[in-house]
């Protein structure tokens, strides 16, 4: 069992909190990671009745992978019921310290909004115009990366045109070679260098100052 | 699945730290100490606020805790969310995400600036900011931290899995970093700046036979060298007077820590950057406390930062019960 009474009761209080319906979908593969991930949602999203599971395989729904983007398994996306929500996505199991920003995804895309955006960030965020993928590296053993997770799904919550995603390092090793990612969270702006490491990464206003 | 929820990010109370009130008392801190101070200041119905960065201090950079009286082991998140939501009962305002910068603690009523810009006033202030990771200060530190220099192995350890990385510490917090290490690393090299380890041997053992970990003695940290990221650790063993290069991927610094009192004034802080406190938690200056780690009481321990925190909440309600 993912999670033990003491979570259960804990979580379902706080989902209790949840405004509009939201959709959980994963995409999974033929990889253990994915079978775990599996077990998380599917445990997870029996703990409000607002919240709904679509299961898809990344390998044969490939319409469905190419529409929201996910490129490797497992993938979640946390969304509303309309699916208009297309950013606030996860690579790899968000357990761990994770379990926050995964609740977090959930209660504030249901439209329950925790932090408030200042009107002078909403500006800046709102002037993005094209599509722009951000991706959080974490590790489910990192105190400090679920506020980084946190921060940069609010943009995409705030702006259609921003699709952030927390990315499992260690489970995609690969990914995070690739982009040299030698600290956690590291957050990497999709096709630019601008990257915010360690602390800074938790700092909401850098990672505003990053869109301008 | 070990889940590590942190309820001080859900709470449905929200009070808010008003920059135009004054307080009784501004507790500067998120640890034990701190949230102890709260409740015992929110229980004598005191007018009181927290700032912090974060919830649960040092102790979230834990797994677990094994000395906490009536928990034989206990996860450190379930242990900050039993301290946390013990707090919110009181429903005091806590500006989370929030450095403290300056504090001005002359006069009845003392100034605290933070770096958001935000400034509050309380009539007492209780210091309980802990203590950081020393640093080595060396050539190359500051530059590649965050690409390869790392203080937090349950943080950046994921970062280096079939790496080798070096630990620079011998003593427990080091040796336990660079067990930590063995889970991702393919080699650790720890780096001593004595002819032994100096943690425990329960510890000490652990790594001494492990053929993964290799460990330079009597050598301290010269500069750190790379590109993108760390590429060599330059050590200079002190019996030689020797200077070596040791390839890396990584430097982990567990060089102890070092109290969180930039902000604090000089004149009641040890040449440790301690602050000096009486047994009541007072200071030598009048409305100012401090508990916990950050101060000169011996002995760094959960419980004892806890009821030192207490200790200072008592006497700061003495304190604006007599102004």
């Amino acid at each position: 069992m993912i999670f033990d009474e003491a979570t259960t009761k804990q979580l379902t209080g706080i989902l209790a909190d949840m405004d509009k319906p939201v959709k959980i979908i994963l995409f999974k593969g033929d990889n253990d990671k994915s079978k775990e991930t599996e077990e998380f949602v599917t445990d997870f999203s029996a703990f409000n009745p607002k919240m709904s599971l679509t299961i898809y395989d990344i390998d044969k729904d490939t319409e469905k992978a190419k529409e929201w983007n996910a490129f490797a398994s497992p993938a979640i996306y946390v969304t509303t019921e309309d699916e208009s929500q297309k950013g606030v996505g996860f690579y790899g199991t968000p357990g761990g310290y994770e379990i926050s920003s995964f609740l977090m995804s959930v209660l504030e895309v249901s439209g329950k909004h925790m932090e408030t955006i200042s009107d002078a960030h909403k500006t800046i965020i709102d002037s993005v115009k094209e599509v722009l993928h951000i991706y959080t590296y974490i590790s489910l053993t990192c105190p400090l990366c679920p506020q980084a997770v946190m921060n940069i799904h609010r943009l995409a919550i705030t702006n259609p045109n921003i699709r952030a995603y927390m990315v499992e390092g260690p489970a995609f090793k690969e990914y995070a070679q690739k982009f040299n990612v030698q600290a956690l969270p590291t957050i990497i702006f999709g096709e630019s260098d601008k990257t915010l490491v360690g602390e800074n990464a938790r700092d909401f206003n850098q990672l505003v100052d990053l869109l301008k | 699945m070990d889940l590590k929820l942190n309820l001080s990010l859900f709470s449905s109370v929200k009070v808010n730290l008003e920059e135009n009130e004054i307080y009784d008392a501004l507790i500067i801190g998120g640890g034990p100490a701190a949230m102890n101070a709260l409740l015992y200041c929110g229980r004598k119905r005191l007018k009181v606020g927290m700032i912090t960065q974060d919830i649960g201090g040092q102790i979230i950079k834990s797994s677990s805790i094994e000395n906490w009286l009536g928990d034989a082991d206990i996860r450190s998140s379930v242990l900050v969310n039993r301290f946390y939501d013990h707090v919110q009962k009181f429903e005091l305002p806590i500006k989370l995400e929030t450095q403290v910068k300056a504090i001005e603690t002359e006069g009845k009523i003392k100034k605290v600036s933070c770096n958001n810009g935000m400034s509050f006033q309380a009539k007492s202030i209780i210091i309980a900011t802990g203590k950081s990771p020393r640093l080595l200060g060396i050539p190359g530190e500051e530059q590649f931290t965050g690409k390869g220099v790392a203080y937090c192995t349950t943080c950046d350890g994921p970062a280096f899995i079939d790496k080798k990385v070096i630990v620079v510490g011998g003593g427990n917090s080091g040796v336990e970093a660079a067990i930590d290490m063995l889970s991702y690393a393919k080699e650790v090299v720890i780096v001593q700046n004595l002819s032994e380890l100096t943690a425990d041997s329960v510890l000490a053992e652990k790594v001494l036979h492990d053929s993964r970990v290799h460990v330079i003695y009597d050598s301290v940290c010269v500069r750190i060298e790379g590109n993108d990221g760390v590429e060599k650790l330059v050590v200079l063993n002190t019996v030689q007077n020797q200077e070596s290069a040791i390839k890396t991927d990584a430097v982990f610094v567990e060089i102890g820590l070092i109290p969180t009192s930039g902000f604090v004034p000089d004149s009641i802080k040890n040449k440790g950057g301690e602050i000096i406190i009486k047994n009541d938690c007072s200071t030598a200056i009048s409305g100012i406390f401090a508990a916990g780690d950050v101060t000169d009481v011996p002995f760094k321990q959960v419980v004892i930062a806890a009821g030192e925190g207490a200790k200072a909440a008592l006497a700061t309600y003495n304190y604006i019960i007599t102004q």
